[in-house]
């Protein structure tokens, strides 16, 4: 159970850096890695299970002569993120009891 | 780092199809680049990443993101996961459950199978039968349409059997390469 949770959030907090701007693997990876504890080798089947889910899409650059993939979160991958807050409400006032 | 993208691809090739490997292998390439780029020296790069280790920590992911619609794919991926799962020491026990599951199913399709074909020697045996102890051609008729009725019905079964076999097949696939992932990542 716990380690569903871990990757529903791992989920909602690769959506929530490409809310910000679209972004490419290595940027994703470098800006996230100041919240959790991730690598290239876990983002990569998270990426590929929200392509899949058509939460995001991708699309290619072209820089300094090589390929960069860019991800783009699409409407289903906001939505995803609106149901995850609603749902994760409970935990915020769990949190809010706590730290009164 | 060419020669470090050749092992990739190799362990990649042993498990996933051409496509599934050409999209991990691109998106490490980029991954390496990147670092590169940043100064990073080759040797820090690939240090951290292992391709056995790579190949084997997406099987599960893969497998189950893979839409196993025919018949083929559905075997070539069970064979994948049985692999997978009995060569990794913690999952063995999920492996001989999925192995023994995989023989029972297949083993009832099989034994329809058998069943189908001898009731057709049978009928042919009985209709021979009739014909020679000089039954009226009416009654032969009469049986023969019933015999065909009830072949048809079988045939119709067996069908509706052998697809329940294969969304079974399809969901244990599904369901163990869950368990699969859920234990691996326990580790």
């Amino acid at each position: 159970m716990k380690e569903q949770v871990k990757k529903g959030v791992l989920e909602i907090f690769v959506l929530a850096i490409l809310m910000r701007s679209d972004s490419y693997g290595y940027k994703i990876v470098s800006d996230l890695i100041q919240y959790i504890d991730i690598s290239e080798s876990t983002l990569y089947p998270i990426l590929r299970r929200l392509e899949k889910a058509n939460e995001l899409e991708t699309y290619n650059v072209l820089f300094q002569g090589r390929n960069r993939k860019y991800y783009k979160i699409t409407k289903t991958g906001k939505k995803h993120i609106d149901e995850f807050l609603l749902e994760w409400e409970d935990i915020r006032k769990i949190y809010d009891i706590l730290m009164k | 780092m060419k020669t470090w993208l050749k092992e990739l691809e190799r362990e990649l090739k042993k498990r996933f199809y051409l496509t599934e490997v050409d999209d991990i292998i691109s998106y490490y390439e980029e991954m390496i680049q990147e670092r590169l780029d940043n100064g990073e020296s080759i040797d820090e790069i690939l240090s951290d990443y292992d391709p056995k280790e790579i190949a084997k920590s997406m099987t599960a992911d893969v497998v189950m993101k893979r839409a196993n619609d025919t018949y083929k794919s559905i075997a070539k991926s069970s064979k994948q996961l049985m692999v997978f799962l009995l060569s990794s020491p913690l999952l063995i026990p999920l492996g001989f459950a999925y192995v023994i599951i995989m023989i029972v199913a297949v083993s009832l399709l099989f034994s329809l199978v058998v069943t189908i074909f001898a009731s057709i020697v049978g009928m042919v045996g009985l209709f021979i039968n009739m014909y020679q102890s000089g039954l009226g051609q009416n009654e032969i008729i009469g049986f023969v349409g019933i015999g065909l009725m009830t072949f048809s019905f079988l045939i119709l079964v067996s069908i509706w059997l052998y697809q329940a076999v294969q969304q079974l097949a399809k969901k244990l696939l599904y369901i163990f390469s869950k368990l699969a992932k859920n234990k691996g990542e326990r580790k």
